[in-house]
């Protein structure tokens, strides 16, 4: 056998090679990785592992830190409502009412009451509901981002 | 990674395609275990993204790939210094002339003894020869490609090819293996 494999590229010899299957790898690689897995995760300290297996104190705290943050916000965004309209109400009266200065601080103390008196009828379940729709968007974004990136940063996609 | 089951399944199926691109190239045992080892360990650690994509396998091939050669890439200087000692046309250089000669009146003589045959041929050759050779035919590698990947000259690259084959091809005549109208799977 000679003329076949004097071609530059070996057509045959390359289609035969392409054909072999891929060895066979040996039966102890998977339970050798997991091992590896297992003992590399046994060393990680806890905060560095998924939260779901950290220990329950420190997932009980972790929950308890959030609602605490939530309703820092929460409280904080309502007290910002009350003080833009007192505010106004005060720098309205420093300056007088015919000054400039003291008609524009006029024009906003009326702009934020109507505003204040507006936002403080809404019923507390629609700010309720606006911040659950707020959570589920910033949610969404995460998940889209999320999306994103598996589609094209991902390790996937790496080649 | 939440479920060890999901990723054990996903090393499972793909085990055979990584160890075999590994020793392949290294044409060593021990070495391709561990390569696949660690390529399993870095898919581990991108399992979420890499459980979704439509190209892991194309991924796996080529971290394999690539952590096969930079294992090679340590051992460089040896590996260089062997290849300038080898002369075209010295005939007492056949990497595979040393292997027993195959009992094709066996039995066993099937197709998996015929794939180990030549996989043995292949784990024979020289890296020099083997490493290219692998690239080109297995990989899919253009001659340029190859070139860059193991910063060598396309001339140098052309050559330890020509000479794999050569060697490759006295192997697969030992077991009366003629690649021309057959395939791995077809007795010869």
């Amino acid at each position: 056998m000679s003329a076949p494999f004097d071609t530059p590229e070996d057509p045959l010899l390359h289609e035969y090679l392409r054909r072999l299957p891929a060895p066979k790898a040996p039966p102890s690689l998977a339970p050798r990785v997991l091992r590896e897995i297992a003992a590399r995760q046994a060393v990680l300290p806890w905060w560095r592992k998924p939260a779901a297996d950290w220990p329950l104190a420190a997932r009980a705290g972790l929950m308890g830190a959030s609602a605490v943050v939530a309703l820092l916000i929460l409280s904080w965004i309502e007290r910002g409502l009350g003080s833009w309209s007192s505010l106004s109400v005060s720098a309205g009266a420093v300056y007088g009412p015919e000054s400039v200065l003291g008609s524009g601080w006029n024009i906003t103390r009326v702009m934020s009451e109507a505003a204040a008196t507006i936002l403080r009828t809404i019923p507390s379940t629609i700010w309720w509901t606006l911040g659950v729709a707020m959570a589920a968007g910033y949610l969404g974004c995460i998940g889209v981002g999320g999306w994103v990136y598996r589609q094209w940063a991902a390790p996937g996609q790496e080649q | 990674m939440d479920d060890p089951q999901q990723f054990e399944a996903f090393m499972r199926a793909y085990q055979d395609m990584v160890f075999g691109t590994a020793i392949r190239l290294l044409g060593d045992f021990a070495e391709a275990q561990d390569i696949a080892q660690e390529v399993f360990l870095k898919a581990h650690a991108h399992f979420d993204s890499l459980s979704r994509s439509a190209t892991v396998g194309g991924w796996l091939k080529t971290v394999t790939r690539n952590l096969a050669l930079n294992h090679l890439t340590r051992h460089r200087a040896r590996w260089q210094t062997f290849s300038d000692l080898v002369k075209p046309g010295d005939e007492t250089s056949d990497p595979v002339a040393n292997l027993p000669a195959p009992d094709l009146a066996s039995e066993r003589w099937d197709a998996d003894a015929r794939h180990q045959w030549v996989e043995q041929g292949l784990a024979q050759l020289p890296a020099l020869q083997r490493v290219p050779l692998v690239l080109y035919h297995f990989e899919e590698l253009s001659y340029e490609a190859i070139a860059e990947e193991l910063d060598v000259s396309l001339s140098k690259v052309k050559t330890d090819i020509h000479r794999g084959r050569q060697a490759l091809r006295r192997h697969l005549l030992r077991a009366q293996l003629r690649p021309e109208g057959m395939t791995p799977d077809t007795p010869s």
